[in-house]
């Protein structure tokens, strides 16, 4: 590189996102993996323009109930047990991963952060009795916990599997977080700006928290591809949302003695749930290394 | 390595304490009035009330909470207008025997004739508290059912339980040998087509839903391999082998997707250190560098996860037994949701819970057996 190109350049240079970004734009598992997630988040922010038919609507045609995929131009993906489009339905259901995924996840990342901020900074007695409630939670298995949550609610509402996620998710981002501020807590610029006499939220907000982005970035996108996991298996189990609603989960056990009939039943909703979740983690992957080069598998 | 053991198994405790806190809260949230649930919508007001003494259910909650836990008596009741306290445990037992086995009325009367104080109809219809005194978690005890009568928790449990814990072994197994050897694999051929192509079914493996596969299991499999499709078939050990076949591949495989990918991390970390590249240039065989040089060492990596991945085994277990009908312990939980029963929900939680602390804690306590360093290292 010739040495007037160099000076050209501002010395300031990259900051450490922008080298991560350039990085994730070089990882072409990861730019699939976020084509996937754009695809996902179009189609359930705005189902209604996509899908053609109302997703609880039940039709029935001239010859029979239900219709296999690729037959009927109306209905390209069939219809289900109950002669509803299949493909509106994937299309709602979208919305309801995305919305269950996106929002429990951020539900966990509030409360993860806000606690294991005050533990890793305040150390002692708050760090204790934060480190004791995460043992508590990570003590069982995730989705069980979820279970034990929903078994309280007879008719759960999307707010509720929201809180129940998040109540499950939280403590693997309060540990990540916990982690970061104590190894924070003592450089300089943070020593610099209590020497400015600056409070302990306002160097906690300002100073240690946006150079934690990183790593819960990562540990977010990675979880919205658990949360719609576990969204679909708590619907499996019928203890998600209630019918008629369209959550992917649930199409697939409401066509249970369908399957051997109706095999695109037992096949489709399962191919949306893995793909969308692929898409996540592909992109959480790509950020992860991205992020930190180190931990690059 | 003594005092870190009792160290890590005495932290455990308040844990554990804290798990039963918050499930025992989560169980006196469950809605819907026990003695009605039990005794019916049109029972009598007053029969339900009784019953929901009888159970302890009308007490504060905190004394419900410590009588579960064992700390606070429980009293013993079987009785009706004509008797009231404690009866021996030998009563109950034998009560218990004929309401299971579902004796006739001339059984009953039999049995009351033996039994003066005692009416009929408080062996047939009166709850069964067996709790005598101190009888809680503590002591080992997880109450009764309070929609199947006469049955302990532990009882409704504990048959669950063994084919959960089949279903586990079997796919822990099949996820050890199909993760750790894909791992392998992939570190040492690593960035060779083997290695990506296991990579890309291992990323495929974590984004699948268990349940999902064991539906294109049954779809696809089942009917060519002659496999049955649901349900489980205890009569004989080939009928068990046969019907535990679909779901220990399905939950293994899925688990193993998430061994293969640490295991590889943890084995290209090590396969990059000064030691292997010593015992290469040794002229060692490439088979003996990676066993002895850098499988040994990177297997606390590889035990953390495997022990780790037990907990998603769990969580698995709980959506591949209800795929495939299997009347595990997590089947059994969801359909003691349904049918509120909140004894067992309570019960089947906390079983699942303690069961996965301690295998956190075996993987933990584990290091010492596979890394000397550790062994010898602090304490």
């Amino acid at each position: 590189m010739a040495a007037d190109e160099v000076k050209k350049r501002k010395p300031a240079g990259r900051s450490p996102t922008q080298l991560a970004i350039r990085r994730l734009k070089k990882n072409r598992l990861a730019l699939v993996g976020l084509a996937v997630v754009m695809v996902v988040v179009v189609l359930g922010v705005l189902p209604g323009v996509f899908a053609q038919h109302e997703p609880a609507m039940q039709y029935q045609t001239e010859d029979a109930w239900q219709v296999a995929p690729f037959q009927n131009s109306s209905h390209p993906l069939g219809t289900d047990e109950l002669g509803r489009d299949v493909l509106s339905r994937l299309i709602y259901g979208a919305g309801i991963s995305l919305r269950v995924g996106v929002i429990g996840t951020g539900v966990a990342v509030f409360i993860g952060v806000f606690l294991g901020a005050i533990a890793g900074y305040f150390a002692g007695v708050t760090d204790w009795v934060v480190s004791r409630l995460t043992d508590t939670f990570f003590a069982f298995p995730s989705l069980l916990l979820a279970i034990g949550i929903l078994a309280v609610f007879e008719k759960p509402t999307e707010t509720i599997i929201f809180a129940a996620l998040g109540l499950v998710g939280w403590p693997g981002v309060a540990r990540i977080v916990r982690g970061q501020v104590i190894s924070l807590r003592g450089s300089e610029y943070v020593l610099a700006a209590k020497a400015l006499g600056q409070s302990s939220q306002w160097i906690l907000i300002r100073h240690v928290l946006p150079n934690c982005m990183g790593p819960i970035v990562v540990v977010s996108t990675l979880m919205i591809a658990g949360n719609i996991l576990a969204e679909a298996g708590l619907s499996f189990l019928g203890i998600g949302l209630p019918p008629p609603s369209p959550s992917w989960g649930r199409m697939l056990v409401d066509s249970k003695d369908q399957w051997t009939t109706m095999p695109w039943m037992g096949v489709l909703p399962g191919l949306a749930i893995s793909f969308t979740v692929l898409g996540f983690n592909l992109f959480g992957d790509g950020l992860r290394d991205a992020f930190d080069p180190k931990m690059q598998a | 390595m003594l005092s870190y053991t009792l160290h890590r198994i005495i932290g455990v405790i308040p844990v554990i304490l804290l798990v039963t806190m918050l499930v025992f809260t989560l169980n006196a949230m469950i809605p819907g009035d026990p003695g009605r649930i039990r005794l019916g919508q049109r029972a009598d007001p007053n029969q339900v009330e009784a019953w929901n003494f009888k159970r302890g259910y009308s007490a504060p909650f905190f004394t419900q909470y410590l009588r579960y836990l064992g700390f606070a008596p429980a009293r013993v009741y079987l009785d009706d207008a004509d008797h009231h306290g404690p009866v021996d445990e030998s009563i109950y037992d034998e009560v218990r025997e004929l309401r299971v086995r579902g004796a006739t009325l001339e059984e009953y009367e039999a049995f009351a004739a033996q039994h003066p104080g005692y009416s009929v109809d408080t062996f047939r219809d009166q709850p069964l508290i067996y709790r005598s005194h101190f009888q809680g978690v503590l002591q080992g005890e997880l109450g009764e059912s309070d929609v199947k009568a006469g049955k302990r928790v532990i009882e409704v449990i504990g048959e669950a339980f063994f084919v959960t814990l089949r279903l586990a072994f079997g796919s822990i197994i099949v996820a050890i040998i199909l993760g750790v050897g894909a791992g392998i694999l992939s570190a040492v051929k690593s960035r060779t087509w083997i290695d990506y192509t296991s990579m890309v079914l291992a990323i495929i493996g974590v984004s699948m839903p268990v349940f999902w596969l064991g539906i294109l299991m049954i779809m696809f499999l089942a009917g060519p391999l002659g496999l049955p499709r649901s349900g489980f078939d205890d009569a004989s050990v080939f009928g068990m082998v046969r019907s535990l076949v679909l779901p220990c591949i399905a939950l293994g495989v899925i688990s193993s997707a998430t061994i293969a990918r640490l295991t590889r991390s943890a084995m290209l970390d090590v396969l990059s250190q000064d030691y292997v590249r010593t015992a290469k240039a040794k002229g060692l065989l490439p088979r003996v560098v990676v066993l002895r040089h850098a499988l040994r060492n990177a297997s606390i990596p590889i035990v953390t996860v495997v022990g780790n991945s037990f907990g998603y085994l769990l969580v698995g277990a709980v959506l591949t037994e209800s795929v495939f009908a299997l009347p595990g312990l997590g089947r059994t939980i969801v359909e003691s949701i349904a049918g509120r029963d909140r004894m067992v929900i309570t019960g089947g939680i906390l079983i699942m819970s303690v069961i996965f602390v301690t295998v956190n804690l075996l993987v933990d306590l584990s290091y010492g057996i596979f890394d000397p360093r550790v062994r010898h290292g602090r304490g």
